[in-house]
C-alpha cells in the first residue's frame, strides 16, 4: 500500500535545516494566496455569470485557464514519479493525457455552439425529459467524487512529504487541512474566480517544472543525452526503461489491456464535466475553438517538461529511492527540487517552496474545478428548481450548499478510507466518463436516431458495466497493488474497463434508440408510419452545426 | 482534417505501446522507436492545432475580406 509505503521509511525529502524556512513560505503563500482568492468572491446572483463568468471570458485567458484545468496535483506529482520509475509507459501516459484536448478539441464547438453548459443539459439535446437531467446529475457525481477524493488524498501526501512527516497520521491531517482551505476556497469562487487562479498557476508550474530541468541539466554538462543515459542507467531496469512493459499496473493486462487504458485516458480525459463548463465560457464558437487552440499548446509545453522532470528525477535522484519514499513516485518532483541544488543554500529553499506552492495551487483549482462543476450540474439538472424558487432559495444558495456538501462528502470519504490504495479511482473516474459521456456526446452530434430510451440505457448500462468491471478487475482484487490485496476476485483481467465498456455504451445507446426487436415485431403487424416525434430534438441539434462550421 | 494528422501517429503509438518488440527497436543511440514516436505525437498534436486554428481564421477573413471589399468606399450604395 502506498501509505504503508510511505511510512516505512519515514525520510525527509529536504532536511532539518531547509524545512522551516520551506514551512514558513509555505504558510506566508497559503496565507497571501487565500487572501487573494477572498477578493475573487463573488456576489453576483445572475446565474449565468456565476456558472459560465456571463460567457465573456476572452479567448486567450479562457484558453491559459483550460491549460490550468490540466495541471493537477495528481497528474503534477504522479506524472513524474511514474516516467522516473517506469520510463517509457508513464510518457505513454503523458502523451495520452495532452492527446486528450485533441478529442476535446473537435467536440469543443459544437458543444459551445449548443450554448448548454451541464450534462443534462448536453444530453437533453435529443432526449427530453427530467429524467435525462438527472442521469446528468447521477453521471456528474459518479465521475467528480472518486476524483476528489484521489485530488485531496494527493494533495495531503504531497504536503506531507514536503513538511518531512510522511506518518499516516500527519497525512490524514494534511488532508483535512488541505480538504478545509479547498472549501472555502471554492465555496466562495465562481468560474471567473477560479479562472483567475488558473490562469496564476499556468506559469509558476511551466517555470518551476522548468527551472527544476534545466538545473538538473547542468549535472549533464547541458547534454539531454547524457541526463537520459543516467535515467537509464539508475533505473531499476536500463535495458527496458524506454520500452513498453515496465510498468506492472499497464502491462498486466497484456496489450488488449494497454490499449483500454489508451481508450479510458484519451476518452475520459476529454470528457470532464469541469471542461464542458469551461468551453462555455467562452464569448462564441470562434472563440471556444481559439482558447482550446491556446490550451493544446499550454498543454503540450506541460507535458513536454513533465516527462523531462521525470526522467530528470531518475538520472539526478535514481529510481530505487524515489520507489522507496513511494511505491507510485509521488516523491519525485520533491526529491528532485531537493537535490538540483546544494544544501544549505537559500536557492534551494526558494525551489523547495516553489513546488510546494505550485502543489498547493493544484490542489486548490483542480478540487475547486470539480467541484464546481458538479455544484452546477446538481442545481441545474436535479429536480426541484420550482420548489426552491417558491421558497425564496436562489440558484446561487444552492450552488454554494452544493460546493460545500460535495467538498465534506469527499473530505470525509477520503479520511475514512485513509488506509487503502485509492489510486486506482482516478481511472475509475476516466473510466465512467469515457463510457457514459463520450458515446453520449458523440450520438446527440451525429446521430439523429438517438433519443430518450437509448440515452438512458447508455448512460445507466454504462455506469453500471463499468462498475462492475472496475470491482472485478486487478485493482480491486488479486494483486499486491489492489485495494484489498488479499482478495481474490478479479473475474475481469484489465485494469480498466474502457476496451469492453466504450464499445458496450455505443451498442447500449444503438439498441435503446432503435428497438431492432420491436421493429421486426412491429413490421409483421403494421404498415410503416410516418416518422417518429424525435425529429424535435434533432433539428435543434442540426441548427448549430451552421455556427460550428462557420 | 485535423483526425487524420493525428489518427495515423495515434495508431502507431497505440501499436508501439502493445508491443515490446516493436516498442525496443533502437532509433539513434539509446533512443528507442517507442520513446521517438511519443515524442512526435506530441509535436504532431500541437502543430496540427496550430495549423487547424491558422486554416479556421483564413477561412473565416476571406468571407469578411470579401464583404468588405464589395462594399462601396464610401459606406454607401
Amino acid at each position: 500500500m502506498t501509505t504503508h509505503l510511505l511510512s516505512v521509511g519515514a525520510p525527509d525529502l529536504i532536511g532539518t535545516a531547509a524545512r522551516g524556512a520551506v514551512i514558513s513560505a509555505f504558510l506566508v503563500f497559503i496565507g497571501l494566496c487565500l487572501l487573494w482568492v477572498f477578493t475573487l468572491a463573488t456576489q453576483d446572483d445572475d446565474p449565468e455569470r456565476l456558472y459560465v463568468a456571463g460567457r465573456s471570458l476572452p479567448p486567450v485567458f479562457n484558453g491559459v485557464a483550460m491549460a490550468g484545468e490540466q495541471i493537477t496535483v495528481v497528474i503534477l506529482v504522479s506524472l513524474p514519479g511514474a516516467i522516473a520509475l517506469f520510463g517509457y509507459d508513464g510518457v505513454s501516459t503523458a502523451v495520452d493525457s495532452a492527446l486528450a484536448l485533441g478529442v476535446f478539441l473537435l467536440l469543443a464547438p459544437r458543444i459551445r455552439a449548443t450554448r448548454r453548459y451541464t450534462l443534462g443539459e448536453l444530453f437533453s439535446l435529443r432526449a427530453e425529459g427530467p429524467g435525462v437531467r438527472i442521469a446528468g446529475a447521477v453521471v456528474t457525481l459518479c465521475i467528480a467524487v472518486p476524483l476528489l477524493m484521489v485530488q485531496l488524498r494527493a494533495g495531503g501526501i504531497t504536503t506531507a512529504l514536503l513538511i518531512g512527516m510522511p506518518s499516516e497520521r500527519a497525512q490524514v491531517v494534511c488532508t483535512v487541512l488541505m480538504g478545509f482551505l479547498v472549501t472555502c476556497f471554492a465555496g466562495v469562487a465562481d468560474l471567473r474566480g477560479t479562472s483567475f487562479v488558473q490562469v496564476a498557476k499556468v506559469p509558476v508550474a511551466l517555470v518551476t517544472l522548468a527551472a527544476v530541468t534545466v538545473l538538473a541539466l547542468r549535472f549533464f554538462d547541458w547534454s539531454p543525452g547524457s541526463l537520459l543515459s543516467a535515467a537509464l542507467d539508475k533505473s531499476v531496469s536500463p535495458g527496458g526503461y524506454l520500452s513498453p512493459g515496465l510498468w506492472e499496473h499497464s502491462a498486466g493486462g497484456g496489450p488488449l489491456g494497454t490499449l483500454s487504458d489508451h481508450i479510458v485516458v484519451i476518452l475520459g480525459t476529454a470528457m470532464m464535466p469541469h471542461l464542458l463548463l469551461r468551453v462555455s465560457a467562452g464569448r462564441d464558437v470562434p472563440a471556444a475553438r481559439r482558447s482550446l487552440s491556446v490550451a493544446v499548446g499550454l498543454t503540450g509545453l506541460f507535458y513536454l517538461l513533465l516527462i523531462t522532470t521525470g526522467f530528470a528525477a531518475a538520472a539526478v535522484v535514481g529510481s530505487g529511492r524515489i520507489g522507496a519514499v513511494d511505491a507510485k513516485g509521488q516523491g519525485a518532483p520533491i526529491l528532485l527540487a531537493s537535490e538540483v541544488l546544494p544544501h544549505h543554500s537559500t536557492g534551494r529553499v526558494v525551489l523547495i517552496t516553489l513546488v510546494a506552492c505550485v502543489a498547493f495551487l493544484a490542489v486548490l483549482t483542480a478540487v475547486a474545478s470539480v467541484t464546481f462543476a458538479a455544484a452546477v450540474s446538481v442545481t441545474r439538472d436535479l429536480p426541484g428548481r420550482k420548489g426552491r424558487a417558491r421558497i425564496g432559495i436562489g440558484e446561487p444558495a444552492v450552488l454554494r450548499l452544493a460546493v460545500v456538501a460535495l467538498c465534506v462528502a469527499s473530505l470525509l470519504l477520503t479520511t475514512a478510507v485513509h488506509r487503502y490504495p485509492i489510486e486506482f479511482l482516478l481511472a475509475f473516474s476516466l473510466g465512467l466518463a469515457a463510457t457514459c459521456v463520450f458515446p453520449a456526446v458523440v450520438y446527440s452530434f451525429f446521430w439523429t436516431g438517438f433519443n430518450r430510451r437509448g440515452l438512458l440505457w447508455l448512460v445507466y448500462g454504462g455506469l453500471s458495466l463499468c462498475t462492475l468491471l472496475t470491482l472485478a478487475s486487478p485493482a480491486v482484487s488479486g494483486t499486491r497493488y489492489a485495494l484489498l490485496p488479499e482478495q481474490d476476485f478479479n473475474l475481469f483481467p484489465l485494469h480498466t474497463p474502457g476496451l469492453i465498456s466504450v464499445p458496450a455504451a455505443f451498442l447500449l445507446g444503438w439498441l435503446g434508440s432503435t428497438r431492432p426487436w420491436e421493429r421486426t415485431t412491429h413490421r409483421r403487424h403494421t404498415a410503416p408510419g410516418p416518422a417518429s416525434a424525435r425529429s424535435a430534438p434533432a433539428a435543434r441539434v442540426d441548427s448549430g452545426k451552421d455556427a460550428v462550421s462557420g | 482534417m485535423l483526425v487524420t494528422v493525428n489518427a495515423l501517429p495515434l495508431a502507431v503509438g497505440v501499436l508501439l505501446s502493445c508491443s515490446t518488440t516493436l516498442g525496443e527497436i533502437s532509433v539513434y543511440g539509446r533512443l528507442t522507436l517507442a520513446i521517438t514516436w511519443a515524442f512526435t505525437q506530441l509535436v504532431v498534436l500541437v502543430g496540427g492545432t496550430w495549423w487547424y486554428e491558422n486554416r479556421a481564421v483564413s477561412s473565416f477573413e476571406p468571407a469578411s475580406a470579401t464583404t468588405t471589399a464589395s462594399r462601396p468606399a464610401g459606406g454607401a450604395w
